[in-house]
């Protein structure tokens, strides 16, 4: 069904789109691949932490080069990072913001270490920010706001993104964000690489952003299972 | 101009490696011959990391077709780290190299070449 909605699109798949469907679907191949020829659920854990560091890694480059180099304001906004509410197994609709209050905890971020994702979205705001933080320590301001997603071990910016953007290049700082898990979020959410979907009725509930999300999301599914499975044989 | 660069740094960074690319067995890992290329490999790889890192990655940030490609590659690498088969792990780089001839200074390739590399040498 998939493919002849596919080759009945009358426009073309933009470049983001494209990106999208051979990222996804051809790293997921690949992770499946070197899983098969592993036998130990933590030979598998470590290999799906490897390609989850790689992802990240890509992520975090690609949002903060691109508007430095692009010089116009038209940064990749990657927000939200999943959809904001999702369906259980009866209908009962579950927010982001209930498992956060849930949740509640705050972690402290190191911008030189954990991966966190800022877009700077201006420019002229950007180049300020990197000339204050260049001279001066990094300081917490009342906007940064930032959130902690516990399983893909990703920290997205809120509030701040220059100047966080800005104590990232120069690996200075640290910041709090609220720690989310989304670990409830994995038997009722699936991902393609395009669309978020509901797992129960296989509705579309969002449209993905940026497939290395998708990608992060389906991994950590994958090792939450695994580390489940030893869980069990233990 | 600026391909010319680019085509001379993946020259050099490729004849770094793969004069020690060649694949070592599991059954012929105790050969001492097998052992020296190991080890010249290794030493290889050192050098490697240090020359890769004096390079400056791309600027702009290009979206490939294959974008998700070079991470089969670096799945590789790894794999053969963890086994360390230096030979191997050469032919892996210059097979990356190879395949992302065009992008292997993107900064997603980048640094996750020289992150790798930090962890295993």
């Amino acid at each position: 069904m998939a493919f002849l909605d596919f080759i009945r699109r009358k426009k073309p798949l933009s470049k983001m789109e494209s990106m999208n469907s051979n990222g996804f679907g051809e790293t997921m191949n690949n992770v499946r691949w070197f899983l098969g020829h592993e036998t130990e659920n933590d030979s598998k854990i470590r290999i799906i932490d490897f390609v989850m560091e790689v992802v990240r890694e890509d992520l975090k480059t690609d949002l903060l080069s691109s508007i430095l180099y692009r010089r116009r304001h038209d940064a990749k906004w990657i927000n939200p990072l999943m959809p904001s509410c999702f369906y259980d197994e009866v209908g009962k609709e579950i927010t982001l913001q209930d498992i956060q209050i849930q949740g509640a905890a705050i972690k402290e971020v190191d911008l030189s270490v954990d991966c966190i994702l800022a877009v700077p979205w201006h420019f002229i705001s950007y180049v300020d920010a990197i000339r204050t933080i260049g001279t001066n320590d990094f300081v917490n301001e009342s906007n940064h706001r930032v959130c902690y997603f516990k399983e893909l071990e990703l920290s997205c910016v809120k509030g701040g993104n220059h100047s966080i953007g800005a104590g990232v290049v120069y690996k200075k700082g640290h910041v709090k964000a609220k720690e989310i898990s989304i670990k409830e979020m994995f038997p009722h959410v699936y991902t393609n690489g395009f669309h978020w979907f509901n797992q129960h009725t296989k509705e579309k509930l969002a449209k993905v952003l940026d497939f290395r999300i998708s990608l992060l999301y389906e991994l950590a599914k994958m090792k939450e299972e695994l580390l489940r499975a030893n869980l069990v044989n233990q | 101009m600026k391909k010319d660069k680019h085509r001379q740094i993946y020259y050099k960074m490729i004849n770094i490696t793969s004069p020690h690319s060649s694949w070592i067995m599991e059954k012929d890992q105790d050969k001492p011959e097998s052992k020296k290329a190991n080890e010249l490999a290794y030493q290889a790889l050192i050098e490697f990391r240090e020359q890769f890192a004096q390079l400056k990655p791309d600027t702009a940030y290009q979206v490939s077709y294959n974008h998700g490609h070079y991470i089969k590659n670096l799945l590789h690498i790894r794999r053969e780290f963890e086994q360390q088969y230096y030979t191997n792990v050469c032919n892996e780089i210059s097979k990356l190299l190879f395949q992302n001839k065009a992008i292997f200074l993107q900064p997603r390739i980048y640094y996750n070449i020289l992150k790798t590399l930090d962890k295993y040498l």
